[in-house]
């Protein structure tokens, strides 16, 4: 469509006093969504002004006008949100009739665009500007040429012809700039010569800026390549002699964007106590988040795709996914009885494989940011959203207490030694106690600690991704050391990886804690769940972990009999009888094993512990009979009959460990008859055939030997049921 | 006279009874005093897996019975003036099962078995070779 520009447009840019390049901007005066509506600005000024979302219906479109002359440049540079991805703020540049594209933006400072024109017909130019389908934030536009690039001592080097040439041993300091610029460098190799190369210094610059490098050889072909995921140093070995260019990249350069470039000769970085490292698991099957251990060695964090809430990963890479309904996205941490606390934004749910969830907890709207577990509490942190608030909870999920923490947020919730909650916070991390945050360690610099682990000496093991929240000026990542009052041992601990966070230490087949430390290493270069799990120092630290639980002390019952987890342990039983016992620890299998008297149905029941099955196995301990689920029925719960001589197994598994007990009951399907007691019974012996009633007798005759008539062996058994031992008298 | 030729004759022909007699003519052995004491049922069994036992304890009363073996169950309930019938549960094995305290331990007391159940709650065809004695 063409538009007319009104004669009052072009008599205002002619009359009216405008602001030049150092001036206060213009700001916008809606409605300019048209060109007919458009605010004026001049070459060499600033404006200012807010776009709205580009699919909605409000303000999707800011128009301004600039006049200009033939030969003149027109320069627009964007300062809005670099660092944004999905909301940043378009230009294009358009004829006097408001709708011919002369040119369009380019992101120039990361997303910030800027585009030039070089005019050749005197007139007016509009300059529309539009957001993303999520909105943008506000923009200045100024019509000047942007400011040089930072970091060009080694430019200009764009291409292979004019790639900078370096020797092994060289460190360059350099920048990306403007975004989309390409650096290389030369060096020249003999065949099986090596060198190691990294890059550091650099910013993180959101889930796609993490930057890489690559090598490609004289034709131009790529022959290896590390990103920042990646641990180091790269070792590369020419297979010819010749030129080989080196390619330090990323997808988000700018006038922020410096790294620094090392390329040595092979063997000569001194290595940090921690490495080397060995990547044990790297994929997208874990996002990267807090893992816990179990008790087998195996590591258990967030999913990373559909279908998998959580996934294990064992230390051969092996990942089980695992969804359920209200199932956590979070592994975040054992009870004492070993139950697997897993969290989502609105509560804390225990978790049994395959697929069964219990909740814990529920939160409000706050969300959480942290959680640990002590040997009588469940700790939780709120970090995100509102006041940041330390909440402890009973093992059973009832709220205890909780605080408010007015001047620091709480990340990486961790309990320490002395059983209080230390959390961290940027460069800082706090032990909170006595309702009070107290500083255990500062690292100097602008940092994130991103998480902490201790040994079993106190010793914090710290990792740092080097981001810096005031000015996002990238330092190199690391891992270092301190002592429990915070000094540094050592600093850094291990050189690699670049942007390691969440360290946790490994467990052993008995359960305990070992030397084993591990970190996970973001996998920002990669885009948001590109998890390497890497083990630091594969040799061991020098103490291991601090216990990852506090384990129960769990009450033992006699007539339970454990240990009784296998058939060749199973507690013998006798039926018409009651057991107790205890799941104490989620996993524990209690075994009972009874041979039958005689052909007859039996009842199978089970009450208590925590979501109890009850399991009827043949005599080959294998072979399902019958099978009650307590997630299902509330007491589980069936009839078998059993057959004379025949051996059986009675398993009680509970899905979630704890300390309440069950009591398991065999015993006739026949219900007692009113009126039938111990004392009428024996009495009966006594008087036969005088104190009790047919059915009476019936029942404790099926009850017992069931050979057609009471007797004292039918008053055993009434007498086990009632009583299950025997030792009083009357 | 003829009268008392009968009981004469009788006490000659017996001489350990002691007769009673408005004319005695010999003398009798003096009656032992009561001894207060506690008997005690003895099983004998040929088995080594008894599990529960009805028997009856028969003489004068006494008093009534109290377990051997305090893990055993026991119901007992006195019959008449000379039965108590005793109900047992537990691991039996052949040696003492209850004591019972009595007035006299030289009266004559006895015991029988009634019932007996193996530990797997079935019932002895017969009592072959099961014996109980109460003992001093």
């Amino acid at each position: 469509m063409r538009v007319f520009i009104s004669i009052f447009v072009v008599l205002s840019m002619l009359t009216h006093a405008l602001p030049v390049f150092g001036q206060a901007p213009v700001e916008e005066s809606e409605p300019n969504d048209t060109p007919a509506t458009a605010d004026t600005a001049v070459l060499g000024g600033k404006v200012r002004g807010d776009v709205g979302c580009s699919i909605c219906d409000n303000d999707p479109f800011d128009y301004w006008v600039v006049f200009a002359n033939a030969g003149d440049t027109i320069h627009v540079d964007v300062d809005s949100c670099p660092g944004c991805v999905d909301a940043h703020t378009g230009v294009t540049l358009l004829a006097a009739d408001g709708a011919t594209i002369l040119a369009e933006g380019r992101s120039w400072d990361e997303s910030d665009e800027q585009l030039e024109y070089v005019v050749t017909i005197t007139g007016p130019y509009f300059i529309r500007v539009g957001g993303s389908h999520y909105g943008s934030p506000p923009y200045t536009l100024t019509f000047a040429p942007p400011p040089p690039c930072p970091g060009g001592a080694s430019e200009p080097n764009n291409t292979l012809a004019t790639a900078t040439r370096i020797e092994p041993g060289a460190v360059v300091q350099a920048a990306w700039c403007p975004n989309g610029d390409n650096d290389f460098y030369a060096v020249q190799l003999q065949a099986g010569a090596s060198i190691e190369y990294a890059i550091d210094e650099y910013r993180v610059g959101g889930y796609y800026g993490g930057p890489g490098v690559e090598i490609l050889n004289a034709d131009g072909q790529a022959v290896d390549f590390i990103r920042e995921t990646e641990i180091g140093p790269a070792t590369f070995t020419a297979t010819t002699a010749g030129t080989y260019y080196i390619h330090p990249w990323t997808s988000r350069g700018g006038l922020n964007r410096p790294y620094r470039l090392r390329v040595l000769p092979a063997g000569t970085l001194r290595p940090g106590p921690g490495d080397p490292p060995i990547v044990r698991f790297s994929g997208t099957d874990v996002y990267p988040a807090p893992l816990v251990v179990d008790r087998h060695g195996n590591f258990w964090g967030p999913g990373n795709n559909a279908g998998a809430s959580i996934v294990r990963v064992s230390l051969d890479s092996t990942v089980t996914k695992y969804d359920a309904p209200d199932l956590g996205n979070v592994a975040a941490a054992f009870d004492p009885w070993d139950n697997l606390l897993t969290i989502h934004s609105q509560a804390v749910v225990k978790f049994a494989p395959p697929d069964r969830t219990e909740r814990l907890i529920t939160f409000g709207s706050e969300g959480w940011s942290g959680l640990a577990v002590t040997k009588d509490a469940i700790w939780t942190s709120n970090a995100w959203t509102g006041p940041t608030f330390l909440r402890k909870y009973s093992l059973q999920g009832e709220l205890l207490e909780s605080y408010t923490l007015p001047d620091v947020r709480a990340f990486s919730l961790v309990i320490g030694p002395s059983g209080d909650p230390y959390f961290s916070w940027m460069n800082t991390i706090y032990r909170f106690v006595a309702g009070h945050a107290e500083v255990v360690l500062k690292h100097e610099h602008p940092s994130d600690i991103s998480g902490f682990a201790f040994d079993n000496q106190g010793n914090l093991y710290v990792t740092d991704r080097g981001i810096s929240w005031v000015d996002d000026q990238r330092l190199a990542g690391r891992v270092s050391l301190h002592d429990p009052q915070g000094a540094v041992v050592a600093d850094s601990f291990a050189w690699w990886p670049h942007a390691p966070s969440l360290p946790v230490f490994g467990r052993d087949s008995t359960g305990t804690t070992n030397r084993r430390l591990f970190i996970i290493n973001n996998g920002n270069a990669s885009g948001a769940g590109y998890t390497v799990l890497t083990e630091l120092n594969s040799a061991g630290v020098r103490a291991p972990g601090l216990p990852v639980q506090p384990v129960a002390e769990c009450p033992m019952d006699a007539s339970e009999g454990e240990p009784n987890d296998i058939t060749a342990s199973a507690r013998r039983i006798v039926p018409d009888t009651t057991q107790t016992g205890f799941s104490c620890m989620a996993g524990d299998e209690d075994l009972f094993t009874f041979t039958a008297r005689d052909s007859r149905p039996l009842k199978f029941e089970v009450h208590g512990a925590d979501l109890p099955t009850l399991e009827l196995l043949a005599a080959d301990g294998r072979t399902r009979l019958a099978f009650s689920d307590g997630a299902l029925v509330p007491n589980p719960q069936f009839s078998y009959r059993v057959m004379a001589e025949q051996a059986y197994y009675v398993r009680v598994k509970s899905w979630f460990g704890g300390p309440k007990p069950y009591t398991l009951t065999i015993g006739s399907t026949l219900s007692r008859p009113d009126g039938l007691t111990l004392e009428r019974a024996a009495r009966e012996l006594v008087h036969p055939l005088s104190i009790l009633n047919v059915a009476q007798r019936t029942y404790l005759d099926v009850l017992g030997n069931n050979d057609g008539r009471y007797d004292v062996g039918d008053f055993r058994a009434f007498l086990r049921r009632e009583s299950s031992a025997p030792g009083g008298s009357k | 006279m003829r009268l008392m030729r009968w009981p004469l004759l009788a006490c000659g022909l017996t001489a350990v009874l002691s007769c009673n007699t408005d004319r005695d003519i010999t003398k009798p052995p003096p009656a032992p005093p009561p001894e207060p004491g506690v008997l005690t049922v003895v099983l004998t069994t040929p088995r080594l897996d008894d599990g529960a036992i009805v028997f009856d304890i028969r003489g004068h009363a006494g008093g009534m019975p109290r377990l051997a073996d305090t893990t055993m169950w026991m119901f007992s309930e006195r019959l008449d003036s000379t039965v108590t019938r005793v109900v047992l549960v537990g691991e039996l094995h052949t040696g003492p099962l209850v004591t019972f305290p009595v007035v006299d331990i030289h009266m004559p007391y006895g015991a029988s078995i009634l019932d007996v159940s193996d530990r797997a709650d079935r019932a002895r065809p017969d009592f072959k070779d099961y014996q109980l004695v109460v003992a001093h």
